[in-house]
């Protein structure tokens, strides 16, 4: 059974710790469409994955895209974040062709941003963008920085509006992924520190 | 499973978590290694604190919070420097797993915390010598 310590610690018998439960909707492919995403996350083939607590679960009067002040739907909530993905991707390349040297440091993220655009079915060219007028490479790095804050923020939102859990938990994930590429991204404040054995 | 259920599985985890970092905190020196020794004890607290908010959340919606086992069963040579850094990370990677898993059961305001909840344990991942992920809290995404 796994545990929270991964392979290494073990967990007795009937504790359920590492009863994370399994998420059979959640299949896609390297080369899955937008339809192939939703019908992978369970959002058109009557895949349940809804909260089962209705004390906690959205209704679907809040939910119905009749609704009209009701959060967006799933189909939505997808192509709505393929634009900020865009965007934020878009960004980084302006930023990379105006300051070469900054391509090593933003590498990471510009792998994670195709790499979630193509987990969500939007694989393609990256679309234009406009660095904007920073003086200099750190002034860039800082715009870059605000802009992913903003990009991991809209993702966790994202997660709290969908109607689906596994389209929820992939956008927490990705959220996540986005959180861990700031954490090591050059003069972020409060940045984790990469390796607390470094100066043993 | 249910939102309850999920919130009792996470509880479970935090259990195990503390006694963990207990353990690889205890066999951790402070004179030698003391900026492993600081970050096994800030994520100990970190750990606390999310357990407790997980019991209160389950004692305010009138459940019976999960009890922590009475012990867990630990790696071997967990003197070593290294074998404590890679129990710790797989214990953040077993978090964040756990924590996606409440996001996808839950909704609402207890969604929103387990998001940001993944987001520390990702990210706590990279203390302990862990390498930024495509999605953290995936595992059937990992290859990517």
């Amino acid at each position: 059974m796994p545990s929270p310590a991964g392979d290494g610690t073990h967990i007795g018998p009937g504790d359920r710790v590492g009863a994370v439960p399994g998420h059979p909707c959640i299949v896609t492919s390297r080369r899955t469409t937008l339809g192939g995403v939703l019908v992978g996350l369970g959002l058109v083939a009557g895949c349940d994955l809804d909260p089962g607590d209705s004390a906690t679960s959205p209704t679907p009067a809040a939910t119905s895209a009749a609704a009209p002040a009701g959060p967006p739907d799933d189909a939505t909530l997808v192509e709505q974040t393929l634009v900020d993905l865009g965007e934020t991707s878009a960004l980084l390349a302006a930023v990379t062709a105006r300051f070469p040297r900054l391509a090593t440091t933003l590498v990471g993220l510009e792998a994670l941003h195709s790499a979630h655009r193509e987990t969500l079915g939007g694989a393609g060219p990256t679309p234009v963008g406009d660095a904007g007028d920073p003086v200099d490479a750190r002034q860039a790095l800082g715009l870059v920085r605000a802009r992913e804050l903003r990009l991991q923020n809209r993702l966790a939102d994202g997660a709290v509006a969908a109607d689906s859990g596994a389209l929820a938990r992939l956008l927490a994930c990705m959220s996540a992924g986005v959180a861990q590429q700031l954490a090591v991204l050059p003069g972020t404040p409060g940045a984790a520190p990469r390796d607390p054995g470094a100066t043993s | 499973m249910s939102a309850i259920d999920s919130l009792q599985t996470t509880l479970a985890a935090e259990h195990a978590a503390i006694y963990v970092y207990g353990a690889l905190a205890a066999q951790t020196s402070g004179a030698t290694d003391e900026p492993l020794l600081a970050a096994l004890t800030n994520a100990y607290g970190e750990h606390r604190g999310r357990r407790d908010l997980l019991v209160r959340q389950l004692v305010d919606l009138g459940e019976s919070p999960v009890a922590s086992a009475a012990a867990y069963e630990l790696p071997q040579r967990l003197g070593a420097v290294a074998v404590v850094r890679q129990t710790a990370l797989g214990v953040e990677r077993a978090c964040a797993a756990t924590y996606a898993a409440l996001v996808a059961q839950t909704a609402g305001p207890t969604r929103r915390w387990a998001t940001g909840a993944l987001s520390d344990a990702a990210v706590r991942e990279l203390v302990f010598r862990g390498t930024p992920e495509m999605l953290p809290g995936a595992d059937e995404y990992a290859d990517r």
